[in-house]
């Protein structure tokens, strides 16, 4: 079964730092084949920080898919940089965290990145659900407003109702939702839009990958969630 | 070593989910290589005159099945006032080890000086632990851990729980933690981050895990004992954690059922 993470960090923090190399090394130990990465908080402005998941996407190009993360207050800069980073460094989505750079999600700021992604046809990843800037309904009203775009984050009740009534919202795994959660929300939801994620190293592979072994889930619905799907999205 | 899931959920057929016998609980326990649960009625096992008598009293018959293995919190609804204390001197000095509130399911302020505080003074007087539920986002106004703190400032000889450390408020918890020593933090629905962040602040001593099963389905014991285990913390550390804590602050006198573990 082929694993590929919807998420992972790479770069550095005030409070720990996750080189390329260490992200594959986890990676290996896991049997996870291929890993998105975006850089971490704090940011505000993630330029050079979007360079050093760049170099990771280089140094292991089977291995590291880059997702630029944008903060859309810097208004043409960013958005010119996310476009050249899609056409020309290959990266695959965007990484938005209202949260973290304190801006409503249904903003116009992000219907600016929207714009973007849509022309460019890549995914953009919301960090949802800590804050009032970024509630799991709010980025399904994003989605609804841009129904051509992929629009990812990670699976809860309010991302469940988004995702059930929009059908460009892909739910990912995690974080440390049990396996009663997993089987009971995806019986009544379409797998094909479900992918693995660990959050890595915020998340733990181990405890997710557990997670996806305990569930009910048949082992081709598993096939689906822990891989097949983001590959197809993302058309690896 | 000993393991013990200080906060699991346990009610007979048709008011929860299995296990609903002393003996499945017990067989969950053997398959996981834990050694003694406690244990505490689920909201679902509330009885139609909206007291949990009918529950508790299953659970007192499955200590005496288990005494080595069930260890017993009485759920009390505090809204039932004076005959709420009496429930609760009845169901301790009947064998159970303290008092479960869930302030958000019985819609009580977790330090309510009138229905609350009489039924501590009984665990007060006759001993035992109290483990309230708390947690942001879904018990606002109810169960924040600072009103914890305020029980436990006030009987500073009780053990008070912290169930599931806070959920997102667990910042908060670990705090009142440092405040009072006879704070308890459970570690049900935390990450092994936020349980390195507890042992870092207030020490191992009284970090404890549970997993709040069967709410978190059949495999949360194993989930939220395999994020114990991933915590950066010393390996004595997780032992604490994991039995020697709560069987030392409760007094459970558990033993190791288990060889090798």
């Amino acid at each position: 079964m082929v694993v590929i993470d919807a998420l992972a960090f790479v770069g550095e923090t005030l409070y720990w730092k996750m080189s390329a190399e260490e992200l594959v090394k986890r990676m290996d130990k896991n049997g996870i084949e291929m890993a998105v990465a975006t850089p971490p908080p704090p940011g505000p402005d993630y330029t050079e920080a979007n360079k050093v998941v760049y170099e990771a996407t280089r140094k292991y190009p089977k291995r590291i898919i880059g997702f630029y993360r944008v903060n859309p207050h810097y208004g043409e800069k960013v958005l010119k940089e996310a476009e050249a980073a899609v056409k020309e460094w290959g990266f695959k989505g965007f990484k938005l965290d209202p949260t973290n750079e304190a801006y409503g999600v249904t903003s116009q700021i992000v219907e600016n990145v929207m714009e973007v992604a849509r022309a460019l046809k890549v995914p953009v990843f919301f960090h949802t659900g800590d804050s009032q800037f970024c509630p799991p309904e709010g980025v399904g009203d994003v989605a609804r407003m841009y129904p051509k775009v992929t629009v990812m984050m990670h699976a809860s009740a309010g991302g469940l109702r988004a995702a059930v009534s929009q059908p460009n919202v892909v739910l990912a795994t995690g974080p440390m939702g049990g396996p009663r959660m997993l089987d009971s929300m995806y019986d009544s939801f379409d797998l094909r839009r479900v992918v693995f994620s660990s959050r890595m190293p915020i998340g733990f592979p181990e405890l997710e990958l557990r997670i996806m072994q305990l569930s009910l889930l048949s082992e081709d619905r598993k096939s689906l969630v822990m891989g097949e799907n983001l590959k197809r999205i993302l058309g690896l | 070593m000993v393991v013990i899931d200080a906060h699991t959920h346990f009610a007979k057929k048709g008011k929860a989910p299995p296990p609903n016998t002393p003996e499945d609980l017990v067989a969950v326990m053997d398959k996981l290589k834990i050694d003694a649960m406690i244990t505490t009625p689920p909201y679902s096992s509330i009885s139609m005159d909206r007291t949990y008598d009918d529950a508790n009293t299953f659970i007192a018959e499955a200590m005496k099945k288990s005494p080595d293995r069930i260890f017993g919190l009485a759920r009390i609804n505090p809204h039932f006032r004076e005959k709420a204390v009496e429930r609760a001197e009845r169901f301790l000095k009947m064998g159970f080890w303290g008092i479960k509130f869930h302030p958000r399911n019985e819609a009580v302020a977790a330090n309510d000086k009138v229905l609350i505080f009489p039924i501590i003074e009984k665990v007060e007087k006759l001993g035992g632990c109290v483990l309230f539920h708390t947690g942001q986002p879904d018990t606002f106004g109810f169960a924040q851990p600072t009103l914890c703190g305020d029980v436990a400032d006030s009987f500073p000889t009780v053990p008070v729980i912290v169930g599931h450390m806070g959920k997102d408020l667990f910042d908060d918890a670990i705090l009142i933690a440092k405040w009072f020593d006879n704070v308890i933090l459970e570690t049900s629905f935390r990450s092994p981050h936020d349980i390195a962040k507890a042992v870092r602040t207030i020490g191992p001593e009284r970090v404890v895990y549970g997993s709040d099963f069967y709410m978190g389905g059949p495999f949360g014991p194993e989930i939220e004992m395999m994020k114990v285990k991933l915590a950066n913390i010393s390996a004595r550390d997780k032992e604490m954690i994991l039995g020697d804590n709560i069987n030392r602050i409760v007094k459970m006198g558990v033993k190791s059922h288990f060889e090798g573990v």
